[in-house]
């Protein structure tokens, strides 16, 4: 845009004055790459009408919706369980009804399929980053064309799947460096292994300061296996029973610290059956699956630390955050070897609202939360790890101070 | 006025509550602007654009910085031993896109004060200035001087740029949803998230990785918003131009964020005094500048230490330019070679990414110390390294054999138009890692 020999376009700020230009490289820089000062040289492709605009725009609208009814629908299914979801669904499976039988539905799943191939040979395959249990659950339900499976599907731990979709976002962090982009563990007995395992509450700044607050000791290995907006309410989206047992079995931890709920304030569907947020149907249905979590997270004799819910921003979503608490809170007490860890009082103003600047152990202000008024901030993450970090090593004593 | 309407839609969409502020920002911009373009005297016009500059940046600070700079300010107050504060701070929360709206409102009334406005300023037109949808979120920032005449004539129905606008939106999306998200999914978040347990190569490739990712999900939006604005008839400013080819950190701000560089050069640094006044005041200009800047970007030290830290390499740059002693001209010589330029400025832009994309101060240190650690590694997957270097190159996509693609493509017939667009975008959909990130500048 410094080049003088073509004038500057209409929107940009007035050139700079001579006196302003150091001898240097750019006006060369840009006549060779600048697109402005090329596109003076270069032929103009034609303008349209507003009619043709919309010919074209219609058309790629009708053969994109057709192409991507399938992924219209299973966006659909993933949305919050509403009135507007069951629409929305009911009139894309219509759509993708009409679709099928043509044929329109086939380049989509070539082209994944296509994608995941090159992915392999790219190396990319066999890297747990990739294992997308998320994707996995969602497209091959699409693709054998199977209903939407039953929400109060047996989900003990007796009843879940070996080889089901594999795992979430696996990332290990084991001491030695590389691992986490490798992949490919060893797991030492002599050494424990803590898995961090939930949605986005753990994925992010808390799970890093886990991470920090373990990375001096080489005999600690911790394991992250996150997705982000997953929950226990929609095991047709994400089924966190059916990632477990493998992961179980892979990683063999000894601690597991779970941090799950905060997207699950939401309606139930079961079967055609919608239930609604804290009715009875719906505590029933949400305990029971907090319960079997806990005991299939338990099966292997790890101690398990369950994160509670902190205060949010949201008033409302504040509120079923507590109610969502007790029932963790009760479960915890029924489930051998799980704990439930408050987090109402430790990430919160005095009197038990949410905060997102609170004095930490240092009596300074720092940041606890995100802007969003849901999430840690890193120095409210670093605050939260310290407890945890305590309850790893079994030092009690903070962590029971804490609490009271 | 439906533009309007769909521009409050979209934002409400994200959330509804701020409409309010949205809506009192702009109308306090077309107030003081039309005042300025009213009043002849001098003392009237500065006073009421002090007072519009001061209630929208007010608005700013309240809503973005309040609770950063009060904790900063009672720690302070703590450390000197005075301590009556409170156990606790006011909660306000964040305005999506607040950044933007007030540059554009401060736009508008300064313009006005300069004279550079020549219709009459319309309230409704600076209603939709300031809520422009494509832009609304994420920029590009627009000038008033050079988009309200766009409103004030509506667009020309027989001349829209379609075949730039889907090049756009189609590059764009290439950018964000594929190329950026792999990189930020396998190897900038992971390596950043956990940074104590990497070798000195994976930091180092997760640097490069970052100045990939943060280049192609922010061009890739300005693109997408260039695009769709394009669609319907107005012309939104470029926002980048080919950053990583920059030869000296000040050529870089003249190719990163454009929209941004520029509207700090003309709202900021020039009513400084600019370069005018010494070398004293030139680089405290400039430090001032860049550290605003920064802040811009976020209420958090790592930005401030970002903007520092390229007022630093801005400052440095011009005292080597115009020094006078013989090393320096000797260094000069070589340096002024293009490639060595261009790469020392790569790196001097990487290492600001690390001040950039750090969640801390301390977490800024752990990636220094990472890249001191020289061990061997396992190679990185090649998807990935293939990705990085995609997105490294997107910026030399050659303007001239664009332009003949995009005419050879205007002129098929217009149903095969649209229908190798929706299958580029049927490719891009596909091909994309599940769950698409949010666009990293949603968040300023």
């Amino acid at each position: 845009m410094l080049d003088e020999r073509s004038p500057p376009a209409d929107w940009m700020a007035p050139p700079l004055s001579r006196a302003e230009l150091v001898e240097d490289s750019i006006a060369v820089a840009i006549a060779r790459y600048a697109s402005t000062a090329q596109s003076a040289k270069v032929e103009r492709s034609r303008l349209y009408s507003l009619p043709e605009v919309t010919v074209l725009l219609g058309a790629a609208a009708i053969l994109l919706l057709a192409l991507e009814s399938e992924a219209l629908a299973s966006w659909a299914r993933r949305m919050e369980v509403s009135p507007i979801q069951s629409a929305a669904g009911a009139a894309l499976r219509a759509i993708q009804m009409v679709i099928e039988p043509i044929g329109l539905t086939r380049p989509r799943r070539v082209a994944i399929k296509l994608g995941n191939r090159v992915a392999h040979l790219l190396g990319a395959g066999d890297d747990p980053l990739l294992a997308d249990g998320w994707r996995n659950a969602s497209r091959s339900a699409a693709l054998e064309g199977n209903p939407l499976p039953d929400s109060e599907h047996q989900s003990g731990p007796e009843a879940t799947v070996a080889g089901g979709p594999s795992a979430a976002q696996v990332v290990s962090d084991a001491a030695e460096a590389g691992k986490a982009l490798d992949g490919k563990q060893t797991p030492s007995p002599a050494r424990r292994t803590v898995l961090l395992l939930g949605d986005s509450m753990i994925a992010g700044s808390l799970g890093s300061a886990i991470a920090t607050g373990l990375s001096g000791d080489p005999n600690q290995r911790l394991v992250r296996a996150v997705q982000t907006a997953t929950g226990l309410n929609r095991p047709d989206v994400f089924d966190w029973m059916k990632v477990i047992p493998s992961l179980l079995e892979r990683e063999n931890p000894q601690l597991i610290v779970c941090s799950l709920g905060a997207n699950d304030a939401t309606d139930i569907r079961n079967g055609d059956r919608v239930l609604e947020f804290a009715q009875a149907g719906w505590r029933t249905a949400y305990n029971k699956r907090v319960v079997a979590m806990m005991r299939l997270l338990a099966t292997q004799q790890a101690r398990v630390l369950w994160l509670g819910l902190p205060p949010m921003r949201d008033r409302s979503f504040s509120e079923r955050a507590r109610y969502l608490n007790g029932i963790f809170a009760r479960a915890a007490k029924e489930v051998p070897k799980v704990e439930y860890f408050d987090l109402e009082m430790l990430v919160s103003a005095p009197n038990g609202e949410y905060a997102t600047f609170m004095r930490n152990q240092e009596g300074r202000f720092a940041r606890m939360r995100m802007d969003d008024g849901v999430h840690y901030a890193p120095s409210g993450a670093r605050w939260i790890a310290r407890w945890v970090v305590d309850w790893i090593y079994e030092r009690r004593s903070r962590l029971s101070d804490a609490r009271q | 006025m439906l533009l309007l309407l769909a521009s409050y839609g979209f934002y409400a969409f994200w959330n509804w509550r701020f409409l309010p502020v949205l809506v009192g920002l702009s109308l306090l911009a077309a107030g003081v602007g039309r005042g300025l373009q009213l009043i002849d005297a001098a003392p009237a016009r500065k006073t009421l654009l002090a007072f519009g500059v001061i209630a929208s940046l007010s608005t700013l600070v309240v809503f973005k910085y309040l609770g950063f700079l009060a904790s900063a300010a009672l720690n302070v107050l703590e450390l000197t031993g005075l301590h009556s504060s409170p156990a606790r701070l006011p909660e306000i929360a964040l305005p999506v896109g607040i950044s933007f709206f007030v540059f554009h409102a401060i736009s508008l009334m300064v313009d006005a004060f300069r004279g550079r406005l020549t219709a009459p300023v319309k309230a409704l037109d600076a209603l939709l200035y300031v809520a422009f949808f494509p832009q609304l979120i994420a920029g590009p920032i627009l000038r008033a001087e050079s988009f309200l005449p766009q409103l004030a004539k509506p667009p020309d129905p027989e001349s829209i740029d379609a075949s730039r606008a889907l090049e756009l939106i189609a590059t764009g999306l290439v950018k964000k949803v594929l190329i950026a998200n792999v990189i930020a999914s396998r190897l900038v978040d992971p390596v950043f998230d956990s940074i104590g347990n990497h070798s000195g190569l994976e930091a180092l490739l997760a640097v490069y990785g970052y100045a990939a990712q943060i280049y192609c999900d922010f061009s890739g939006y300005s693109d997408i918003a260039v695009g769709s604005a394009l669609l319907l008839g107005y012309r939104l400013p470029e926002n980048f131009n080919a950053p990583y080819l920059a030869t000296n950190p000040r050529d870089f701000w003249r190719r990163w964020h454009i929209s941004l560089s520029t509207w700090l050069r003309d709202y900021l640094f020039i009513p400084l005094g600019g370069s005018r006044r010494g070398e004293g005041r030139i680089a405290a200009n400039l430090a001032i500048t860049m550290v605003l800047g920064g802040l811009w970007h976020g209420a958090a030290w790592t930005f401030v230490l970002w903007g520092a830290f390229h007022a630093a390499g801005l400052i440095l740059h011009r005292l080597w330019s115009d020094s006078e002693a013989a090393v320096a001209r000797h260094l000069r010589a070589f340096c002024g070679r293009e490639w060595v330029g261009r790469f020392l400025t790569f790196h001097f832009v990487c290492i600001g990414w690390i001040f950039f994309r750090s969640s801390s101060i301390d977490a800024v240190w752990e990636l220094f110390k990472a890249l001191g650690r020289w061990k061997t590694t396992p190679p990185l997957s090649a998807a990935v390294m293939v990705a990085l270097c995609l997105g490294l190159l997107t910026q030399l996509l050659p303007a001239v054999q664009r332009a003949t693609v995009r005419r050879k493509f205007s002129r098929l017939p217009l149903l095969i138009q649209g229908f190798a667009f929706a299958a580029v975008v049927f490719l891009i959909e596909a091909l994309a890692p599940e769950g698409v990130a949010p666009f990293i500048y949603f968040q300023f």
